[in-house]
């Protein structure tokens, strides 16, 4: 870790303590278990692919991450996060080296590809065992009934690891641009979280949107109106392309052709550059006779 | 053809894939918000967010900074603008526990909890600089183009920082319950 010059250090230079704080606060990354869950999240909100993450939990020979996993896929699918850590991604795997969880070097890493696409991903990295330093948060209990929990009619079998399906289909990958008129910003090209005023995503939002996504396969209808309501507590929310998405497609199954098509075709003009577009494609082509 | 030219033609790099960034730098964003400000129970969402934004942002990603400074410069936005928030910080307030000043060891927890109290009393900008610089690894040069301040004032930034927390460590010594 790099240290500042001397001439730096407060008057009378800086104390043991001081060093000891600093080293200490260094060594506080979140835990697998942490990362873990936000890795689960993230899949089910973003196509997060674990292709080198799986790859590098298998040549680390982390018999405890599986365990883990399933430990923290079981605890998911309970608490109605149906994704269970299993998301489907449409990315063909590739044979990247698992990144490093070290600091990186400045230099920004060569990846020779055109552009990130969908892969199965089977759950968020691992890392060094090491012990969770807290209790992770419950799901809402807004569950699906279990009758509910029925087979997903296409999703299911490419979506399952370890015998834990996925009831939730993955967003599409960021292969493009969101919008055509992104501005980095000068120096350091650190975009702002986003362009729109809309708040961060809450845990409830991105629960809601998970539980409502689970019940499309099962009870459209339900699915629907869940998305209905999300829409009229946060008529402005950064996951409204998603959820729009998740209409659609319940939309669709239930048979309300024209209605999706309309939306599709405000999502498109809404969202040009969208991330989302060839799983909106998808939908429309699962929806053509 | 000159050098310039072969500059101008060549396709900027690709953006690497978003599992790789989020494998690479996930544990270390969610330390670099920890001390930036966000309160434990808010890490996770913080987190996700800074996930999320990267996720759509990843094909913007042009290579003219480096992957990281650009990672780090959504977080620390994300960051700020959680500390804007009026109830983050009557909350951040009300969490402050009085486990360090009993502790006996200086234990994990207890340095970062004191840490982070003397890192509550600096402003933003002191405060940024000191955990790109000191926690995250950010030569000083790196911090000032993230940050778009000359170095020098970078400079002043951390030397005022590490003062302000020194002084807030030794203050926090006298207090301590034996």
């Amino acid at each position: 870790m790099k240290r500042p010059p001397d001439h730096l250090d407060p008057p009378g230079g800086r104390s043991e303590r001081l060093d000891r704080l600093l080293s200490a606060a260094r060594g506080d990354t979140a835990t697998p278990a942490q990362m873990r869950m936000l890795g689960v999240r993230l899949a089910a909100l973003a196509p997060v692919s674990a292709a080198a993450v799986t790859a590098k939990a298998a040549a680390t020979g982390a018999a405890r991450f599986s365990m883990l996993a399933k430990v923290g896929l079981a605890g998911l699918a309970v608490a109605g996060l149906t994704t269970a850590g299993v998301v489907r991604w449409t990315r063909p795997a590739t044979s990247r080296p698992a990144p490093h969880a070290a600091p990186v070097s400045p230099a920004a890493p060569a990846i020779p590809e055109a552009a990130p696409r969908p892969v199965m991903m089977a759950s968020p990295p691992a890392a060094p065992p090491e012990p969770a330093r807290r209790p992770r948060r419950q799901a809402s209990s807004t569950v699906p009934p279990p009758a509910a929990r029925a087979p997903i009619r296409r999703m299911a079998a490419a979506s399952a690891v370890e015998g834990v399906p996925a009831r939730v289909a993955a967003l599409p990958a960021a292969t493009p641009p969101e919008t055509a008129t992104p501005s980095p910003a000068p120096q350091a090209q650190s975009p702002a979280p986003e362009q729109s005023p809309a708040p961060a995503v809450s845990s409830s939002e991105a629960r809601a949107l998970l539980e409502a996504r689970a019940l499309v396969p099962v009870d459209p209808e339900s699915a629907l109106e869940r998305i209905e309501l999300q829409e009229e507590r946060l008529p402005v929310s950064r996951l409204a392309q998603e959820r729009e998405l998740i209409a659609i497609d319940a939309l669709l199954r239930l048979g309300r052709v024209e209605q999706a098509r309309a939306r599709a075709h405000s999502f498109r003009q809404k969202y040009p550059g969208s991330a989302h577009l060839r799983r909106l494609e998808a939908l429309e082509a699962r929806a053509r006779p | 053809m000159n050098d310039a030219s072969l500059v101008r033609r060549s396709p900027p790099p690709a953006p690497p894939a978003f599992e790789e960034v989020f494998t690479s730098h996930g544990r270390f964003v969610w330390r670099a918000l920890r001390y930036l400000g966000v309160a434990e129970g808010d890490l996770d969402d913080a987190c996700q967010e800074v996930f999320l934004v990267v996720h759509r942002r990843l094909g913007d990603f042009q290579g003219r900074s480096t992957l990281r400074s650009w990672v780090y410069g959504i977080a620390l936005r994300v960051a700020a603008d959680y500390r804007k928030s009026a109830f983050v910080r009557r909350r951040s307030s009300a969490e402050v526990t009085p486990e360090a000043s009993v502790a006996s060891a200086l234990g994990q927890a207890e340095a970062r909890q004191l840490l982070q109290r003397a890192l509550d009393t600096l402003d933003d900008d002191k405060r940024t600089v000191l955990v790109l610089h000191e926690l995250e690894g950010f030569s000083i040069p790196e911090v000032a183009e993230l940050l778009g301040c000359p170095v020098q004032t970078t400079y002043t930034r951390l030397h005022a920082a590490l003062a302000r927390v020194e002084r807030e460590i030794r203050r926090s010594q006298l207090t301590r319950v034996p």
